[in-house]
């Protein structure tokens, strides 16, 4: 099983701080890490460096051998935490602006997520709830055959409910091989679907290893070991 | 890159068709006023026309500010495009939203004089002189937003605050602007090789200012794709 993400002494600075400092993790194939860490602890800056649209200061990124660039981007399929959609867009609008863009796409399974997550193709994407725009995200890049997800808070202000539709459609739609990447506060929800975890903490990553193993040697659930790194 | 462009021209398609309409309804409402206002109705008309390409040419503009300072960055930006494909298709779009407004402008203006401007103009300009002139205003609208651009992306780049990043990529035109002013003119006097563009009037160009254009344009054309691709941090 060879190595999809592999980075080396990741350091990010900014004029006056220290995002990431010398963060070193690796991601195999097939598997799904969770990297969790307090806010501002430097996760979501690891994640822009791996969807390239940041750059490091230092250190090395590759992923799938190459540095984050033109190849990674269509290899990559990025969750943001942010809303990123032209707010003139339906739905419909969306899915054929990534089938355009992204060979990966498969506009069938596309289709069939947003039945599944109860998202009408004529909605426009200005009208749907902060829940509902996760979702059309989550359909988007999930829909995509890539061999890496990077996905950011994909639970961040989504009821319970969406958060188990969220959950299923991640897990039901994960293939052995591609890898994905999660950021998350909410542990406790989704500490389930990894196969590993990493703890980062002012930049560094303070812990890492297989979720199963952890919880066996620690007698902790992830969301306890959690609490306990960062209490 | 033809993707990128019409998504960029999808999304501008209510500005141009907002100001494609105020022309059209400015100038018909013109129309009625002629007999009246005379050689008012056709300057009016003129100044509605040269206002409207202000306003796209603004619009132009903020299709790169948007990418650079608003969430739209991050669909853009991880799209497996190159910097040179982003650069070119902002300039194309730019280039088409430009001449659609430019085309209405002008057209209406010419029902409105009952194109009496264009036939004197027909008279006096040769058909090809006509097409240098629009290649003309071609390079100029990419050259220009080219510069513009650079000017944005370093702005963005060096100064990474919202507002602080805007009003320093002003300070970077204003200051380019003049370094670029008396670099052509030093070389104008160096050079003073002239080429006679026009049959009958006097227009001439010097050949030393247009190469140091075209290189200035190429150069910055692919600085401002590198930095896109390699440097803008989101």
């Amino acid at each position: 099983m060879y190595n999809v993400l592999e980075a080396e002494n990741l350091c990010k600075s900014y004029l006056n701080k220290r995002a990431l400092q010398g963060a070193t993790l690796t991601i195999q194939q097939g598997k799904i890490l969770g990297l969790l860490g307090p806010n501002g602890s430097g996760k979501t800056t690891f994640l822009k460096i791996a969807a390239g649209i940041l750059h490091p200061s230092s250190g090395k990124l590759l992923i799938d051998g190459q540095k984050p660039g033109v190849y990674t981007k269509s290899i990559v399929s990025y969750l943001p935490d942010t809303e990123y959609l032209f707010k003139w867009m339906k739905i419909k609008d969306a899915v054929q602006y990534f089938k355009d863009f992204y060979s990966d796409f498969d506009e069938k399974k596309a289709f069939a997520l947003l039945e599944f997550m109860k998202l009408d193709a004529n909605s426009s994407v200005k009208s749907l709830s902060k829940g509902m725009k996760e979702k059309l995200k989550l359909t988007l890049v999930l829909s995509r055959k890539a061999k890496l997800y990077i996905l950011d808070e994909p639970l961040g202000g989504v009821d319970p409910t969406a958060r188990e539709k969220i959950l299923d459609a991640i897990i039901n739609n994960f293939s052995e091989n591609s890898s994905m990447i999660i950021t998350t506060h909410l542990v406790n929800d989704i500490e389930r679907i990894f196969d590993e975890v990493a703890f980062i903490s002012d930049g560094e990553i303070v812990l890492q290893g297989n979720a199963e193993e952890l919880r066996s040697n620690k007698n902790k659930s992830i969301d306890e070991l959690y609490r306990e790194v960062f209490q | 890159m033809f993707h990128l462009i019409k998504y960029e021209l999808r999304g501008k398609l209510l500005t141009i068709l907002g100001i494609c309409l105020t022309v059209i309804i400015g100038n018909l409402f013109l129309m009625t006023k002629v007999d009246s206002w005379q050689i008012g109705a056709p300057v009016l008309s003129g100044f509605l026309g040269g206002g409207a390409l202000v306003v796209i040419c603004i619009a132009s503009l903020t299709l790169m500010s948007d990418y650079l300072y608003d969430d739209q960055g991050y669909l853009l930006f991880t799209l497996p495009q190159s910097g040179v494909s982003i650069m070119a298709s902002r300039l194309i779009t730019a280039v088409i939203q430009i001449s659609i407004v430019m085309t209405v402008s002008v057209s209406m203006f010419c029902l409105l004089d009952q194109g009496r401007l264009l036939n004197a103009i027909l008279q006096q300009v040769e058909i090809h002189e006509l097409l240098y002139f629009i290649l003309m205003h071609l390079w100029t609208v990419v050259s220009t937003l080219t510069f513009m651009y650079f000017c944005m992306v370093v702005g963005r780049i060096a100064l990474k605050g919202n507002k602080v990043g805007k009003i320093g990529s002003f300070i970077i035109f204003f200051l380019l602007s003049i370094a670029r002013t008396g670099l052509s003119v030093a070389i104008a006097n160096l050079f003073p090789q002239m080429v006679q563009i026009h049959s009958v009037t006097t227009m001439t160009m010097n050949v030393g200012s247009m190469i140091f254009d075209i290189v200035t344009f190429g150069i910055l054309f692919m600085a401002t794709s590198y930095l896109l691709e390699h440097k803008v941090d989101l």
